[in-house]
């Protein structure tokens, strides 16, 4: 900005000076003239000028302030991005991905969208829930607002729950997602009580039909977690054992994005390889208005909130 | 197995008391089996919540491990480190309260899995890395030696006995280390992540223990005749006395320590145990009846025996509101950062308010019936056959009266 001030104004001296070297009624038309042609070009170019003026103004405010990635932007853009960064990462070792769910808390409306995504796709019973949205009221009439906080498994970088389990039947894997082994856990629960986050639910075994005259046919449906196939049925495994949000990683390696991103009506929820330089979750968690819950534990969540 | 012989020497004849233990034993047994088939057989997992996995049962199951660790630590300190007198032939009876202990705390606690089927993968596919796993790991050891030391005093072996009581010393010290360590660790609990807790564990153990130890001689020592037995009674109640007024000091300055600060995320835990909805279990049950009538009682009069029995009695049996008072508080609320996570979800396994089901309780009878039972039946196969060895006695005379 500097730079162009100083070329505007050394401009306008050398035109000052122009002016004041030639005789009056010339300089007058010369005047008349440039003072024409720039309205008439100013009027013609005026609009797309200011079009471009208003979108980098934009971008930068955007940038600037930590503005979230708009819908101006194209929101089947941004899934397409996400996509292919998803492709491209799945090219990489495992151990060279690094999943990062990145939750824009100014966008969620809390509408419970991902949830219930979240509940059809893992064919979650009653009492299990990978990813509640916390509601939160602020402030105090007639200065109130609600601030919704979904609240996934934060895949933890140190995460407490894994060194805890008596028979390491849960573990986090090269590329974070922190996996349970359904036929392993034998159901102590003590995962669930060394989680800061309370992102661990048991399965009681409940179902929603159990009390109807006959179990609905979606309730003995297969889930897909962690890629196998589980029913649940009798005692069986999911039953009895500790669940949790695992970024839908069947999913993943089927190339597709968790359903809790996919469903989010307002775009609030993205997902990524934070190894990859390129990808928007890097971008975003690089910004100052970024924060992870419970920090000061260290547990290096990788579920960042922007704020 | 009650006497009502305690001031005139020793009863030999446990006939009756055979019979009224054995009928309790399968009563309870017999009560707690609908509980015990609903757990096994429907998949019921009692009033635990996904916020507050852990309730009764592990609650129990520590005050039981408290018990059985407590009783045989503090008759080896007592027998072999300050040479109480009295205590020599009270081995077997000590090895054998422990080992019902012991069973019934690790029937409770597998009752707890989400899959008590899969119980054998903490044995073939262990983690080390876990304090379950040492604790698992430990109580096993622990239970084989008192088998050990049960089938060695059966067989006149005492001198071996003695020894697997004092290698069972470091091993009970360890043991309730690691379930003190095993609450401790968790930082994500800051009512239970002290430094202190497995201390914690070892004094409550240890006047826990104490307190068994003198039920244990007024009921069962075979030295009820000689003078010493009363003595070693009084000795027991003094020790006993000292080690309440520690253990109440330790868990005070512990309170103290965690309620000045003032931070919610610290101090609820202790607010829920204090002034919480079941704060009555910790003021009337424990603190009442369980620390300030037994100390009334033993300051009042502790030369008398009964007196000495009831408050020990007073004292064991309320101290089951001690564990229970850490492992549920510590559970139940979450941090302020999450405390929108009581409304997220609608549903009773999604709550952090938590009491036991009937099923909880019922399996609790059930262990409290496998204890009794093991031992009743332990009595006639190991204590009766010691106790007539070390008097002399012929079988006729053991049934045949008091001494």
């Amino acid at each position: 900005m500097k730079s162009d001030r100083s070329d505007l104004a050394s401009t306008k001296t050398a035109e000052v000076e122009e002016m004041s070297a030639l005789p009056a009624d010339e300089a007058s038309r010369r005047s008349f003239l440039r003072k024409f042609a720039s309205s008439v070009f100013a009027g013609l170019v005026a609009p797309a000028v200011l079009a471009s003026s208003a979108t980098l103004q934009a971008a930068s405010l955007e940038e600037q302030t930590n503005e979230p990635p708009s819908q101006a932007k194209g929101g089947d853009t941004i899934f397409k991005r996400m996509m292919a960064e998803l492709h491209r990462a799945m090219q990489k070792p495992v151990e060279q991905r690094r999943w990062v769910m990145v939750i824009d808390l100014r966008k969620c409306t809390g509408c419970q969208a991902c949830n219930v995504a979240c509940i059809a796709e893992n064919q979650l019973p009653p009492g299990v829930v990978y990813r509640p949205v916390i509601d939160e009221e602020l402030g105090t009439y007639p200065n109130v607002s609600i601030r919704s906080m979904p609240r996934p498994c934060m895949q933890c970088e140190n995460p407490p729950c894994v060194p805890v389990c008596p028979v390491t039947a849960t573990w986090q894997r090269p590329d974070g997602i922190v996996d349970i082994d359904y036929e392993q856990c034998i159901g102590c629960r003590y995962c669930m009580t060394a989680c800061p986050y309370h992102a661990r639910t048991f399965d009681f075994g409940y179902k929603y039909t159990e009390d109807t005259p006959a179990i609905q046919p979606y309730e003995q449906q297969a889930n897909f977690e962690y890629g196998r196939r589980w029913v649940r049925e009798g005692r069986n495994s999911p039953i009895g054992n500790v669940r949790k949000c695992h970024f839908c990683r069947h999913k993943l390696e089927a190339g597709m994005l968790p359903s809790c991103v996919t469903t989010c009506i307002g775009h609030a929820t993205y997902f990524g390889d934070a190894n990859d330089p390129e990808s928007l979750v890097s971008e975003l968690i690089s910004r100052p208005n970024v924060m992870r819950l419970k920090e000061e534990a260290g547990t290096k969540p990788r579920v960042y909130y922007l704020l | 197995m009650t006497t009502a012989s305690i001031e005139h020497g020793f009863r030999m004849d446990r006939r009756i008391d055979f019979v009224i233990s054995l009928v309790l034993a399968i009563l309870a047994l017999a009560i707690g089996a609908w509980g015990v088939f609903q757990v096994l057989i429907m998949g019921d997992h009692g009033a635990v919540t996904s916020y507050v996995p852990w309730g009764l049962w592990v609650g129990v199951y520590v005050y039981l491990v408290w018990l059985e660790v407590g009783t045989m630590l503090a008759y080896t300190a007592l027998r072999y480190g300050l040479r109480v007198e009295g205590l020599e032939k009270l081995g077997p009876a000590v090895a054998l309260a422990a080992l019902a202990a012991l069973i019934g705390a690790l029937f409770i606690i597998g009752m707890d899995l989400g899959h008590p089927f899969r119980f054998w993968k903490a044995y073939l596919q262990p983690n080390f890395g876990s304090l379950m796993t040492w604790m698992i790991w430990l109580h096993t050891i622990y239970l084989l030696l008192l088998v050990g030391e049960l089938y060695a005093y059966r067989r006149g072996k005492d001198a071996l006995a003695k020894r697997l009581t004092l290698i069972g010393a470091p091993i009970g010290i360890a043991l309730i280390g690691v379930i003190g360590g095993l609450f401790g660790v968790i930082a994500a609990r800051p009512y239970w992540n002290a430094s202190v807790l497995p201390l914690m564990f070892f004094v409550s153990s240890l006047v826990a223990g104490i307190g068994l130890l003198i039920l244990l001689h007024l009921l069962f020592s075979p030295t009820a005749v000689a003078p010493q037995y009363a003595a070693t009674a009084r000795e027991l109640a003094r020790i006993f006395m000292v080690g309440i007024i520690i253990g109440l000091f330790a868990a005070g300055a512990n309170a103290l320590v965690i309620a000045y600060p003032g931070v919610p995320a610290y101090s609820e835990g202790l607010r829920l145990v204090l002034f919480g909805p079941y704060w009555w279990t910790i003021w009337i049950v424990h603190l009442l009846f369980g620390v300030l009538v037994p100390l009334g009682l033993l300051l009042w009069n502790r030369r008398n025996l009964l007196v000495i029995g009831v408050a020990a009695a007073l004292m064991v049996w309320t101290f089951v509101m001690v564990p229970l008072n850490i492992v549920i508080p510590g559970l139940a609320y979450p941090t302020p950062e999450l405390e929108g996570l009581k409304r997220a979800a609608v549903h009773h396994r999604l709550s952090f308010d938590y009491f036991p089901s009937l099923i909880e309780w019922l399996v609790v009878i059930f262990a409290v019936g496998i204890a009794l039972a093991i031992f009743t039946v332990g009595y006639k196969i190991v204590l009766e056959p010691y106790q007539r060895r070390v008097l002399g006695l012929s079988g006729e005379q053991l049934s045949g009266g008091d001494v």
